[in-house]
């Protein structure tokens, strides 16, 4: 089928892109914009690897057609952020460092779409319990970790935003 | 130091090893920037798809290609199984690939594939395996591969000698690896005679000649680069005829690049799976608990190569034994090396033979096994403190019960279990086989040791010293008894000259730095609600030795994993298969399932480190813990319930089963 | 996995939709959050020529209370959204919990409630990929004309798989459905067919507008017990939801009892409704209720766990419910 020029927010920039209709918005991302953060995981919306914001909302983006969320004739799209949109002016969100440095990533294959998920619940919840970690992350699959080192990971994070907003209010 | 010793050095002195440190690679893969065989996207590329063959067992008898070959947008077509192929064509799982294509997007490239005509002639297939087969009509049918029975002492005497024996069934399905990554490559030709392959894969120095001697051509001109794998488990360490084909396909469309990745159905299908392993067990020992007699008539599957063979007792030296084993061919996706191939089926079989045993004798499976620790021989001593600090981190005493009263139904009950690990590989040089840790860590600790050492020959002379004074600490080069006399660093470095020095650390294999057979135990808490039959994960416990830690936080984080794993084989994973189609039916993740964050409850790791362990220098950790969850669950469910359910994974519709048959027999396992 | 191509229409209204609809069908479908389209559309289950991406109607977003009458909410309305709404919590409790238990956190920031409702229903000789059901022949459900867990059968037993329809049921839901005639209404009771391919009484040219709730269901107290293997992302292979209004005694003065994931369509367990009406709510008047929901339920071989075992659980669940409805839990 023919191509067609749309238009999508993606990292908080405007980018144009030439394709065909039918296009996922995860293989547009991934091909089209060279963000290959958001990964290919199941075929069946049930693994979660793929998980960008979409104003914010955690959601899959190999169930969603790029044209469907491109700036309509109003001139209105929503907002996608994608793993490659996190990190702010060159640095890492504490999230993504302590992820690292936690033990949350093995192959990695799954972790940006975790931290996506976590980047929302945080922002949504900015103490979160135990259990609302695990209901919040429980839509993203992980083969290697077993899950444990990712509540340190993101107990970490949050005393590194607090220390760092703590730092920056003196 | 003697010129050619290494050792690891003492605890005093040591820096880094043993410290928690993070993943190097955390930062790259925390921000989207690691990048995997599947997210290369290069110049030109073209999509790889493939004609699988539909049917369990087949012939192939003609293909017909001339429309995908007119199609537009095809670049290119190749015959992978042609009727010529194998034994007259013949194919043994539904998935096999028969026909490649390469076309200029995904899209064209299924076009492409559904255009082409395949017929084939079906054959009689068997895809189920848990049946027990019948020993005289399996002697006689190509379909079983009956091994030589195997005795040990004494077994007939001593069952007679046995005061308590127990006889029961036990086993694990066949199950899949189910990387988030699938399978696949990208392969390209930078000229008519060089092969460039981005391979996802565990095997970076080894697949490039694979793949070379595969299409016939010298290893040399064979480059394979991957910087990142999304996980592998065992199923990607040889070749794949998808990873042929796309070298095939790029040949023949001038040399770009073709990228073939399975799609999840595939990769559930035919990119690996993990035998089965059933048997019937019988054990018999004293009133004591003393452990005198194992029979075992066991059978299962991996695919077409039937297995020839299950080491059971699994670990345990049982003076008296007699066993026979089964293996059975399914037509069904091959087996490949799943993380501590056949440990954790014989150690589900193994132990739970043993505990419904120590339930029989009325005792604490935890002092079965003190009383029969000998047996364990040679890492009774290790196991034996494992066990404590497990029972410590369980409080195993405490809590423990004798098995279930189910009279008190709905009510959902707390039991514990125990079980051991064990793995004993030699190193190589794949990422595989808890071998890379061993492998590349004595060969990374050589080699720095042998730089180390040629860089003090050239500096002694300049601290007019010499080689065997002078040591190298927090960042400088000094003479031992002297550290006023000393260099920088980069001084010292300075004076190599123009000549850098390259060396290379060589593993010899086992020795001083690097060593195997390692053990582990593992506890698991868990609450069936005997009303659905569901099972609850409460807590796991794992202690596992794996010699001197280089590095606590990525060994304790393999540990975590593994655990994980077995919750997932012990609860959900099974590859379900249809016999009167010769089908799987659960062909995505919807179906074949892996534990969520909610799935499990508490994980606790204690690595055994420190004197006695230390000096057994490093020893891989990848496998060993993912051998003894699913046996410690399933012991913990029947300890719960009071009976066991013979067959993982632990689905509540057969521990539900489990228990009304119990019911109805009036008695308890 | 890739799309087969279409041509994606983005109307405004619900007026511009109900056309585009009437112009094209059968060869346009539906599309909302598409967690339930797209993923079928993979496997080459739905091939429409024009996809109706309906996401841009704004007046199918909210949830609307109309004293006197009942709750109106939007078809489009996310799954999310219901899940965090103190209100449906207070006032029809029994839908927040059903809802709450969807898939997974992400799948129902995408997922509507119209999608939930009009959720396809499911087998695994039917949601497979292309080459897969050719090789089995196909089924009557899509391209042919065998059924692979009733042998010999001439009827679809595709099992209806989603959570909230059941509560609905327990709440006497109505639906509102735009047409090329207009709009209609008619109780959820009335919308399934009970099989397992023509499961709705949907015309292709027409469409879920909005879900009503009526006053009078408001404020009972509701339960959803629902069966999975895993604690999220899996679909329901059984689920019963209960919701019951006890007075200051603890007699029931009203109950409803509704099964879904065992049937080609969630049911109403009719007869439930009657035991416990009048009744002092106990163990033994929650077990009768699950004998008669254990009745209504068929389920057949469309799933893995044994059709025996969902039925049990149908049992199991629908006096857990029961209970749980009944004290507030």
């Amino acid at each position: 089928m023919k191509k067609e020029l749309i238009e999508l927010r993606v990292n908080g920039r405007s980018r144009e892109v030439a394709i065909e209709p039918a296009k996922l918005l995860l293989d547009t991302l991934r091909e089209d914009l060279q963000l290959t953060g958001s990964k290919r995981g199941c075929d069946d919306s049930s693994c979660g690897a793929c998980t960008v914001l979409v104003d914010g909302t955690p959601m899959l983006s190999c169930t969603m057609i790029a044209a469907s969320i491109s700036v309509d004739d109003e001139g209105h799209a929503p907002e996608i952020t994608t793993i490659e949109g996190v990190a702010e002016h060159g640095a890492m969100a504490a999230i993504q460092k302590a992820y690292g440095d936690w033990g949350g990533a093995q192959c990695g294959y799954c972790t940006p779409g975790f931290i996506m998920t976590v980047k929302a619940l945080l922002e949504r919840n900015p103490e979160p319990s135990d259990e609302d970690i695990r209901h919040a992350l429980s839509g993203n699959l992980c083969r290697c970790t077993g899950y444990t080192q990712m509540y340190q990971a993101i107990k970490a994070a949050i005393r590194a935003e607090q220390q760092g907003i703590a730092a920056a209010r003196r | 130091m003697a010129e050619n010793t290494y050792q690891w050095p003492d605890a005093s002195k040591r820096k880094l090893i043993g410290k928690r440190m993070n993943r190097v690679d955390g930062p790259v893969k925390a921000s989207g920037r690691a990048k995997y065989t599947y997210d290369l996207v290069r110049p030109n590329m073209l999509y790889g798809d493939s004609v699988k063959c539909p049917y369990a067992h087949a012939r192939v008898k003609s293909i017909d290609t001339s429309a995908a070959e007119k199609m537009p947008g095809v670049k290119a077509v190749h015959v992978i199984h042609g009727p010529d192929d194998g034994a007259k064509g013949e194919v043994f799982w539904a998935g096999t690939d028969i026909v490649a294509v390469a076309a200029v997007d995904e899209p064209t490239a299924r076009d492409a594939v559904r255009a082409i005509k395949v017929e084939y002639e079906q054959l009689p297939h068997l895809v189920l395996n848990d049946k027990e087969p019948n020993l005289a009509e399996a002697e006689k049918s190509e379909l079983y591969k009956v091994a030589s029975k195997e005795t040990v002492g004494d077994p007939n005497s001593a069952f007679q000698q046995s005061e308590v024996t127990h006889e029961g069934y036990y086993g694990s399905p066949v199950i899949t690896h189910c990387c988030l990554e699938t399978h696949g490559s990208v392969a390209e030709w930078p000229d008519k005679d060089h092969l460039f392959l981005h391979i996802s894969t565990q095997n970076v120095p080894g697949i490039g000649e694979q793949v070379a001697k595969a299409i016939d051509m010298p290893a040399s001109n064979v480059h394979v680069h991957q910087d990142h794998v999304g996980g592998g488990f065992g199923s990607k360490l040889g070749l794949d005829p998808w990873g042929v084909a796309a070298a095939q396909l790029s040949k023949k469309a001038g040399g770009v690049p073709v990228k073939m990745m399975l799609n999840r159905a595939t990769e559930l299908e035919t990119a690996g799976c993990r035998p089965s392993a059933y048997a019937r067990v019988k054990v018999g020992a004293k009133k004591d608990g003393t452990l005198l007699a194992w029979e075992s008539y066991a059978w299962g599957s991996g695919g077409p190569g039937a297995p020839g063979s299950l080491a059971i007792p699994y670990v345990w030296k049982v003076p008296n034994q007699q066993k026979q084993y089964v293996g059975v061919v399914n037509h069904i996706g091959p087996s490949r090396a799943w993380r501590a191939p056949n440990h954790p089926q014989m150690c589900v079989i193994t132990m739970g033979a043993l505990d419904d045993l120590a339930a029989k004798l009325g005792m604490d499976t935890f002092d079965f096994v003190k009383k029969n620790i000998d047996l364990l021989d040679p890492r009774s001593k290790i196991y034996s403190e494992e066990l404590d600090v497990a029972n410590d981190l369980m409080q195993w005493k405490a809590r423990w019960h004798p098995r279930g009263d189910s009279d008190t139904l709905g009510i959902p009950m707390e039991a514990i279990s125990l079980q051991i690990g064990d793995n004993q590989y030699p190193p190589d040089s794949a990422s595989g086989g808890s071998s890379t840790i061993g492998g590349v860590s004595s060969a990374t600790f050589r080699a720095a040791t042998d730089a180390k050492r040629q860089l003090i020959a050239k500096v002694a002379p300049a601290l007019n010293a010499q080689p065997a004074d002078l040591e190298v600490a927090d960042g400088r080069v000094r003479v031992a008894s002297d550290a006023s006399r000393s260099l920088s660093w980069k001084e010292a470095c300075s004076k190599l000259g123009a000549q850098t020095l390259t060396v290379r650390g060589t593993n010899p294999g086992e020795g001083d730095l690097t060593n195997s057979g390692v053990g582990g135990v593992q506890m698991a808490d868990v609450s069936v609600d005997t009303e659905t039959g569901i099972v609850k994960i409460n807590k796991m416990v794992a202690v596992q030795d794996c010699g001197l830690v280089i590095s606590p936080k990525q060994a304790e984080s393999q540990v975590l994993g593994a655990m994980i794993m077995g919750v997932s084989y012990a609860l959900y994973e099974e590859k379900v298969m249809d016999q009167t189609t010769g089908t799987m039916l659960n062909t995505n993740m919807d179906n074949y399932r892996l534990a969520g964050i909610g799935d499990v409850g508490e994980l606790v790791v204690r690595l055994m480190t420190g004197p006695g362990y230390d000096e057994r220098g490093v020893i891989g950790i990848g496998e060993p813990p993912t051998v003894s969850p699913g046996a410690a669950i399933s012991n913990a469910v029947a300890n719960a319930i009071g009976v066991r359910v013979p067959f993982l994974p632990l689905t509540p519709d057969r521990v539900l089963e489990a228990l009304e048959k119990a019911q109805g027999e009036g008695g308890r396992a | 996995m890739s799309l087969p191509p279409f041509k994606l229409l983005r109307p405004r209204s619900i007026e511009d939709a109900a056309g585009y609809l009437s112009a094209h069908a059968p060869d346009i479908q539906i599309i909302a959050g598409g967690t339930d389209l797209l993923p079928s559309m993979k496997q080459r289950l739905f091939t429409p020529k024009y996809l109706l991406d309906i996401r841009g109607i704004d007046e199918l977003r909210t949830i609307r209370s109309i004293p006197g009458h009942g709750t109106e909410i939007g078809a489009l309305v996310t799954l999310s959204t219901i899940e965090d709404s103190e209100f449906i919590r207070r006032s029809y409790r029994v839908l927040r919990e059903a809802v709450a238990t969807v898939a997974s956190p992400i799948l129902r920031n995408m997922g509507t409630i119209g999608g939930n409702i009009c959720l396809d229903t499911r087998c695994l000789w039917y949601n497979q990929s292309l080459t897969w059901r050719k090789s089995c022949g196909f089924c009557i459900k899509k391209d042919g004309d065998l059924c692979h867990v009733a042998p010999g059968g001439k009827k679809c037993w595709a099992a209806f798989s989603a959570d909230s329809p059941a509560a609905l049921l327990c709440l006497e839901a109505e639906l509102e459905i735009a047409g090329p005639a207009g709009k209609r209404r008619l109780p959820l009771s009335e919308f399934y067919t009970n099989i397992g391919d023509a499961r709705m009484k949907l015309a292709n040219n027409e469409m879920l507008t909005r879900v009503f709730l009526p006053e009078r269901m408001a404020g009972y107290d509701g339960v959803y017990q629902k069966l999975r293997l895993r604690g999220s992302i899996d679909y329901p292979l059984a689920g019963v939801a209960a919701a019951l209004k006890k007075n200051a005694q603890g007699i029931i003065e009203d109950a409803r009892v509704a099964i879904t994931g065992v049937n080609p369509a969630p049911l109403l367990v009719n007869e439930a409704r009657h035991a416990l009406a009048g009744k002092m709510l106990n163990d033994h008047a929650a077990a009768v209720v699950g004998e008669l929901a254990a009745k209504v339920a068929k389920p057949l071989t469309t799933s893995l766990l044994t059709p025996e075992y969902r039925r049990e659980m149908i049992r199991v669940f629908a006096k857990r419910a029961v209970l749980g409805a009944g004290t507030g839990v």
